[in-house]
């Protein structure tokens, strides 16, 4: 009998990869017609190197264990044709600059002070310090097709265009007809609690938000470069190379609205109100000035789902919850792409217990 | 007038002890806005308040789009209120205003002004002695 991962997202793919190393077989099904088309292609496209979490010391330290390991198998996915520079925000920002030095020392990332001409481009009254730092983006094209090619090398089955509608004990119930699975693993991320509650299993709090990235062409000066403005309401622009552009996300203004589930699921949020492109573009434009030669293009909104408590600290921990109801159920979820390398060891927990 | 304008306008207000009349405040000012602006936004400046306002306020976000709340450590007067909304104010086009008696409704005559002139443009009232009738603000005798 074969595990059944749902979800053919990043985390779900390469949990099934992570299930066939130890010899299992998988079958993947997923919603979608293809693979990674939902929020593993629709979101910022950062491979985090640590610098992003400052109040996070864990979550700093996982990004930058796990980074080599995220280049050393998808390098081919990554793009690292671009400068990227952090700039530490005077005022409202949770950190000041030493501190992010600090936090960067310990955590063993890399970092040097940006150029003059680099700091130049920034309002010296609202930023107090720029450094260069060694941070890349993924093209989400180029990784669907590399864990296609791995999925399908691995032999790992895989049903596309198929909904999961419940589990139940060793079987799961989809639109095309029943599958026979030993584990069932919900890699479903904002749609974690509809297969849950859909199954008669008790709801997990979650935390989610509309959340809308601006794709825009930047202005020339700031061509081959990214700029993270950290650590609190500010804004990033970034290669999103699977679109050949720029993302712009801002920590005020690209979740449009938050809702949490607890006991029941919340069903399919209501359509954003309209973008805030304008609102990201014009306070960019505060710290960042050549930030008013950018043009919007167009956006990309999906729903981003987090635990409760990284509202607060900003952590990204992983979800790897068993179903006390179901046994032979299990909820994953990662809140970054590199966060995948932490789930072999609860594997390595859950495994030998199952058996 | 009427017409929806692509001009960026902030609206920045500065609130001390104005628990009472925050919500009639946001109500007035999201009509004006949305009828004449694809975008704007509200930046309230709570000025040390004692009241219960910055608590009324928080309420109030989850019903009223495009506001923004800053919260100053204490009373600081209304110079330095007034100086941190502008500060954080992200349009092409500010306007402060007094939360009790300035009349939201005269927002797109003083934004259309200042962009034809090229200038800072102030209202003033008019005066009783030239036989004034009272509007229907100041908003605390609403």
């Amino acid at each position: 009998m074969a595990d059944v991962v749902i979800g053919g997202g990043f985390f779900g793919c390469r949990l099934a990869l992570a299930l066939r190393e130890r010899g299992e077989r998988v079958t993947v099904v997923e919603r979608e017609a293809d693979l990674l088309l939902r929020a593993s292609a629709n979101n910022q496209a950062r491979v985090h190197g640590g610098y992003h979490y400052p109040r996070s010391i864990l979550t700093g330290l996982r990004s930058r264990v796990n980074y080599p390991r995220f280049v050393a198998e998808f390098g081919s996915c990554i793009d690292r044709s671009f400068r990227h520079y952090y700039a530490v925000a005077r005022r409202q920002s949770h950190v000041t600059a030493r501190q992010f030095e600090l936090f960067c020392q310990r955590i063993g990332a890399r970092l040097s002070p940006a150029p003059a001409d680099v700091r130049g481009w920034f309002d010296p009254e609202l930023i107090e310090k720029v450094y260069e730092v060694e941070e890349h983006a993924f093209d989400a094209h180029l990784l669907r097709a590399a864990v296609r090619e791995r999925l399908q090398e691995a032999r790992v089955d895989l049903q596309l265009a198929t909904r999961a509608l419940r589990a139940a004990p060793g079987e799961l119930h989809t639109d095309r007809g029943v599958l026979r699975a030993r584990r069932i693993f919900n890699c479903t991320y904002s749609s974690v609690n509809e297969l849950l509650a859909a199954s008669g299993a008790r709801c997990l709090p979650l935390r989610h938000e509309l959340t809308e990235v601006a794709l825009v062409e930047p202005p020339p000066a700031l061509r081959g470069c990214a700029v993270t403005v950290i650590c609190g309401p500010f804004f990033s622009l970034m290669p999103f190379p699977a679109q050949k552009t720029y993302s712009l996300t801002h920590v005020r203004y690209t979740p449009h609205f938050a809702w949490e589930e607890r006991t029941a699921p919340a069903g399919p949020p209501p359509p954003p109100s309209g973008s805030r492109a304008a609102h990201m573009l014009k306070d960019a434009q505060r710290y960042l000035p050549a930030m008013s030669m950018a043009r919007h293009l167009r956006s990309i909104f999906e729903v981003k789902t987090v635990l409760p408590q990284s509202e607060h600290d900003d952590s990204r921990p992983i979800l790897f919850k068993p179903c006390a109801e179901l046994p032979g159920l299990v909820s994953v979820m990662g809140g970054k792409i590199d966060n995948v390398y932490d789930l072999p060891r609860e594997l390595d927990f859950l495994l030998p217990e199952a058996a | 007038m009427s017409a929806v304008s692509a001009l960026f306008v902030s609206v920045v207000c500065r609130l001390h002890d104005e628990r009472g009349l925050v919500e009639s405040l946001l109500e007035d000012l999201t009509r004006v806005l949305r009828a004449h602006y694809d975008n704007w936004e509200i930046v309230l400046v709570d000025d040390g308040s004692r009241d219960g306002t910055t608590a009324r306020v928080k309420e109030l976000l989850g019903r009223f789009e495009g506001v923004r709340l800053l919260r100053l450590s204490r009373a600081f007067g209304l110079d330095v209120a007034i100086t941190a909304g502008l500060e954080s104010a992200i349009g092409d086009v500010v306007v402060t205003l007094s939360a009790e008696s300035d009349p939201p409704d005269l927002i797109p005559q003083l934004v259309e002004l200042s962009r034809r002139e090229n200038a800072a443009v102030y209202g003033v009232a008019p005066s009783r002695r030239r036989g004034w009738e009272p509007p229907a603000w100041p908003r605390r005798l609403r």
